[in-house]
C-alpha cells in the first residue's frame, strides 16, 4: 500500500464525499482512505474489543492498539482528558512511525466507542487531526443512518437426462443436446410406425409411494412403447404411437391399472407434436390433481374434465389465490358468518343459465325463496346477474374459488 | 470565464452531508462558493431547492421557485419530460443551450438516490467555464441524492419499497401505513410503454402527494407500483379510475389494477392480480382485474398448457367448417353461450331471427356431437371458445359486446 500516499487535505475532502455519494458504507470508505493515504483507522468499544478496524492486521494497527490500550491504563493528564471527549494525540513514534490521534464517540451518548487513527510518517501537516475530525463525523454518520440490505434471488435447475428432458422438459426436441438420442430410441424401439400420436399420464398413490415402482412395470407391458420414470413421488408416461381410436382403449387399460391398486391416474388429451409436450404433461398433472380430490374418479381424462382442468391450470399458473375475485370471496365470508347458502345459491342460478325454476328446483327451495336469495346477494356485492358480462364473470369466479380451496398445490 | 474552485466545493458538500444539513442549506453554502443560479426539484416539477436572485430572468426556473413548481400545461407544452428522460439516460449531468433552454445554456442532471430516480439538479452557466460547471453539477447532484436518501431512510426507512415490492411488512408498519392511507386498497401497476423513468416518477409523484390517498414507488425501469387506499365508495373507485384514465392517457403510459381489498398481508397476491389486468390489454389505458377476469383466467390457463394443449378438440373442426362459410357457427355459439342459452336473446344481439338461431344451434349441436342444453357441457364450450379467442384461434369477431 505505498501507492499514492501523497493524499492532501482537500484530496481527503474528494475521497470521502466520492465514497459518501457512492453508497459506499463505513468500513469501504476507511478501506479506501487506507489504500489511497495510508491512514489506519481502528474503531474500539471502550472495553478495548475490535469494532471496526482497518486494516485488520499488521505492523501499524497493532502499534496502535497497543498504543491505545497503554494510555487507557494510564492515568495521566492525557487519558483524563481522553475520558472527558478530548482528542488524545500520540507522538511520532509513540504509536508507529507517524503521530496518531484517537477519541470517544459519539460525543453525547452511551454506549460509546474509541476511535483512533494513525497516519503515515510522510503525511502533509494537520491531516491527523483533520482525518480524525471527518473520522468522527463520519462515525456519527453512519451511527444515524441504518443500513438498507436488498434481497437476494434463489436460483434452481432442473435435472437433465434422455428420458427426464422427453418427459419432464419442455422445450425443442431438435435443439435439444440430447436430439440425437431421441431419434436413436424413438426409431430403435418403434421403427416408423412411431409417428402417430402421443399421450401423456401422471399416476401417483396418495400415502404411499413404494406402489409406483410396481405400476411403471405394469405400463411397460401394458403399452410397450412409452417412456416413464418415477419423479417427485409420480409416476409420469408418455405413450408412444397412440392413434385416435386408440386413446379409448388406453385410458380403458389406465383405469383397469389403477383400479384396486388405490393409484390416481391423470391423462392427457392425445397429441401429434412431441415439442408441445410440455402443455400436455400438464394436462396429465392438473387431470391428475383433479383425479386426487375427495370423491373422484381414479382416473380423470383433459377430455372429459375440460373445464375444471383448464380452470385449475390457470390457478397453478398464478397460485391459489392471485384468480380468487374480491366479490366471491365476500359472499363465501358471508355464508360462514351468517350461515346463509347465497354461494350455492348463486352458482346453481348461473350455472341453470340464470333460470329461476330450474335452479331453485335443484336446490329443493321455493322459487320466491330463490328471488329473495338472490336480491339479496346483489344487494351484498353490488352486482347485476342478469349482465351477460357479470354473469360470466361470476361464473368463472365461483369454480376458481372451488377449486382453490380443494385443490392441493400442483406443480411444473 | 472563470474557473470554479473544487476543493471549496467539495468541502462545502460534505459538510452538508455529515452534518445532516435540509438541501435548502447546501444550496446557499454551494451558491456562496460558486457564485451561479443552482436549482433543484423533484421528478414532479415541485422545487425542492433553489438559490437565485429573483425574480429571475430564466421563466422557466422563476415559475417553480415562485409557484413553488410548475404547472402540468407548461410540462406538457415544453416536453419537459422528454428532457428529463435524457438527462436519465444519460446519467450524468450535460448541457442544454436549445429548445426552452436557448440563450440560457445550463449543466442539468438527474439526482440519482439510492438507484432510484428522485429530482434533478441544474446549473445555470453563467460566467465559467461550461466542464467545471457540468462537473460541478455532478458533483451537487450527487451530494443532494445523499440528503434526499437520507431524509428519505429517516422517513420511512424504504418502508413503501418493502411493502409493495419485497411483500416485507412487519405489523408495525402496516399499522403506520393503514393510519395514513386507510383500507380498502388497489394496487395499481403503471408500464411505462417507453416514456421511461422520468414519466413514471412524474406519475409517482402526482398521484402520491401530499394529500395522500396513495404510496407507491418504480419497480425496475419499466413498472410503477402504487397502493391506492380509502376507496370505500363505490363512487371513489370510479373517481379514481377516471383520475388514472386521464393520467395515463396524457402522458401515454398504461395501467392494471387489482381487486379492491384489505388485508394488506395480501399485498402479492393483489399486485399479482394488478399485473395480470396490465397484461391482459384492452382498448382504454387502464385495465381492471374485475372487468377483464374471464380474459386473465383464459390468459393464464394458454400460459400453463399452452395454445395446443388449452384448445379444444371438438371446436377445431366447428372452426374448419366456419372457414370461407358464411353460417357464422363460432360467433353464434358464442353469443348462444353468453346469453344464457337463450334464443331470442341470441337472435337480438345478432340481429337474425329467432328460428334461424334456434336452426343454427340444432345444426351446431349434430356437428359437435354435444347436448347444449347439458349446463356442463356448456360451460366447458363457453371456456373452450374464450380460450380459442385468446389463442387467436381464426375467428373473425374479436370485439365482444
Amino acid at each position: 500500500m505505498d501507492n499514492g500516499r501523497n493524499l492532501d487535505i482537500s484530496g481527503l475532502d474528494e475521497l470521502l464525499l466520492g465514497a459518501l455519494t457512492d453508497g459506499l458504507e463505513l468500513h469501504e470508505i476507511l478501506e479506501s482512505l487506507y489504500s489511497l493515504s495510508g491512514i489506519v483507522t481502528a474503531i474500539l468499544d471502550t472495553g478495548g474489543l475490535d469494532t471496526v478496524c482497518v486494516p485488520e492486521r499488521g505492523q501499524r494497527q497493532d502499534e496502535l492498539k497497543h498504543a491505545l490500550r497503554t494510555m487507557l491504563t494510564s492515568r495521566d493528564k492525557r487519558s483524563e482528558g481522553f475520558f472527558r471527549g478530548r482528542v488524545a494525540e500520540f507522538a511520532p513514534g509513540e504509536a508507529g512511525k507517524g503521530p496518531a490521534f484517537c477519541r470517544l464517540v459519539p460525543a453525547g451518548r452511551e454506549p460509546r466507542h474509541i476511535l483512533a487513527i494513525s497516519v503515515p510518517e510522510d503525511a502533509p501537516d494537520g491531516m491527523g487531526k483533520r482525518a480524525l475530525e471527518r473520522a468522527v463525523q463520519l462515525y456519527e454518520y453512519f451511527d444515524s443512518v441504518p443500513s438498507w440490505e436488498p434481497g437476494g434471488y434463489k436460483a434452481s435447475y432442473l435435472e437433465s437426462g434422455v428420458a427426464r428432458e422427453l418427459l419432464l422438459g419442455d422445450g425443442d426436441l431438435s435443439r435439444s443436446v440430447f436430439g440425437n438420442l431421441y431419434d436413436l430410441r424413438l426409431d430403435g424401439e418403434a421403427g416408423t410406425s412411431l409417428g402417430g400420436g402421443y399421450v401423456f399420464a401422471a399416476i401417483e398413490c396418495p400415502g404411499d409411494t413404494s406402489a409406483l415402482p410396481e405400476a411403471e412395470q405394469s405400463l411397460s407391458r401394458m403399452w410397450p412403447r412409452s417412456f416413464h420414470l418415477i419423479s417427485d413421488g409420480r409416476l409420469l408416461a408418455l405413450f408412444c404411437s397412440v392413434r385416435e381410436g386408440e386413446w379409448g382403449p388406453l385410458t380403458d387399460k389406465l383405469r383397469f391399472l389403477t383400479e384396486g391398486r388405490e393409484l390416481c391416474c391423470g391423462v392427457s388429451e392425445l397429441f401429434s407434436d412431441l415439442n408441445e409436450r410440455g402443455g400436455f404433461r400438464r394436462q396429465a398433472l392438473g387431470a391428475l390433481s383433479l383425479a386426487l380430490l375427495p370423491d373422484s374418479a381414479g382416473v380423470r381424462t383433459a377430455r372429459d374434465s375440460y373445464h375444471e382442468l383448464m380452470l385449475a391450470g390457470a390457478l397453478s399458473q398464478v397460485g391459489p389465490t392471485v384468480l380468487v375475485p374480491s366479490e366471491i370471496k365476500k359472499l363465501s365470508e358471508y355464508d360462514e358468518r351468517n350461515h346463509t347458502e347465497y354461494l350455492d345459491t348463486l352458482e346453481k342460478y348461473l350455472f341453470f343459465g340464470n333460470r329461476l325454476s330450474s335452479a331453485a328446483a335443484s336446490m329443493f327451495i321455493d322459487r320466491s325463496t330463490m328471488k329473495y336469495r338472490l336480491q339479496k346477494i346483489e344487494d351484498l356485492i353490488g352486482v347485476d346477474t342478469e349482465d351477460p358480462d357479470a354473469a360470466r364473470r361470476l361464473q368463472i369466479g365461483i369454480a376458481v374459488f372451488r377449486l382453490s380451496r380443494s385443490l392441493p398445490g400442483m406443480e411444473k | 470565464m472563470r474557473s470554479i474552485d473544487f476543493e471549496n466545493l467539495e468541502s462545502v458538500l460534505l459538510d452538508a452531508i455529515l452534518k445532516g444539513a435540509g438541501l435548502q442549506e447546501m444550496f446557499d453554502g454551494v451558491y456562496s462558493c460558486l457564485k451561479l443560479p443552482l436549482i433543484c426539484f423533484d421528478t414532479t416539477f415541485h422545487m425542492l431547492a433553489y438559490a437565485f436572485p429573483r425574480p429571475f430572468y430564466y421563466s422557466n426556473w422563476e415559475e417553480i421557485a415562485a409557484q413553488g413548481s410548475a404547472s402540468e400545461s407548461v410540462i406538457v407544452e415544453n416536453n419537459y419530460l422528454e428532457y428529463q428522460e435524457k438527462m436519465y439516460e444519460h446519467g450524468r449531468s450535460q448541457l442544454f443551450d436549445s429548445g426552452t433552454c436557448e440563450g440560457y445554456p445550463q449543466a442539468c442532471g438527474p439526482v440519482m438516490a439510492g438507484g432510484r430516480l428522485a429530482a434533478y439538479c441544474g446549473i445555470m452557466v453563467e460566467d465559467c467555464l461550461t466542464g467545471d460547471a457540468l462537473k460541478a453539477n455532478d458533483l451537487l447532484a450527487r451530494a443532494s441524492a445523499r440528503l434526499i436518501q437520507d431524509r428519505h431512510r429517516a422517513e420511512r426507512g424504504g418502508a413503501v419499497e418493502r411493502l409493495l415490492i419485497n411483500n416485507e411488512s412487519g405489523p408495525a408498519e402496516a399499522e403506520s401505513l393503514s393510519g395514513a392511507l386507510p383500507p380498502p386498497y388497489a394496487f395499481v401497476i403503471f408500464s411505462a410503454e417507453g416514456r421511461g423513468v422520468s414519466t413514471l416518477e412524474y406519475i409517482r409523484g402526482r398521484l402520491c402527494g401530499a394529500d395522500g390517498g396513495a404510496v407507491g414507488c418504480l419497480a425496475g425501469e419499466e413498472r410503477l407500483y402504487m397502493l391506492l387506499g380509502g376507496l370505500s365508495r363505490p363512487g371513489e373507485i370510479k373517481e379514481r379510475l377516471k383520475q388514472l384514465n386521464g393520467i395515463a392517457r396524457l402522458y401515454g403510459v398504461r395501467a392494471g389494477t387489482s381487486d379492491i381489498f384489505e388485508p394488506l398481508e395480501e399485498m402479492s397476491e393483489r399486485r399479482g392480480q394488478a399485473l395480470l389486468a396490465l397484461s391482459a390489454g384492452g382498448e382504454g389505458p387502464v385495465n381492471t382485474f374485475r372487468a377483464k377476469y374471464p380474459v386473465i383466467v383464459a390468459r393464464c390457463a394458454v400460459g400453463r398448457y399452452g395454445r395446443e394443449a388449452s384448445s379444444l378438440p371438438a371446436l377445431k373442426a366447428l372452426g374448419e367448417l366456419d372457414c370461407g362459410s358464411d353460417c357464422e357457427y363460432m360467433r353464434t355459439l358464442r353469443l348462444y353461450l353468453k346469453n344464457f342459452r337463450r334464443p331470442a336473446a341470441t337472435a337480438e344481439a345478432m340481429g337474425l331471427h329467432r328460428n334461424t338461431v334456434i336452426n343454427r344451434i340444432r345444426k351446431i349441436e349434430e356437428l359437435l356431437g354435444a347436448d347444449l342444453a347439458d349446463a356442463d357441457t356448456a360451460a366447458a364450450f363457453q371456456l373452450g371458445l374464450e380460450l380459442r379467442e385468446l389463442a387467436g384461434g381464426g375467428e373473425g369477431g374479436h370485439g365482444h359486446g
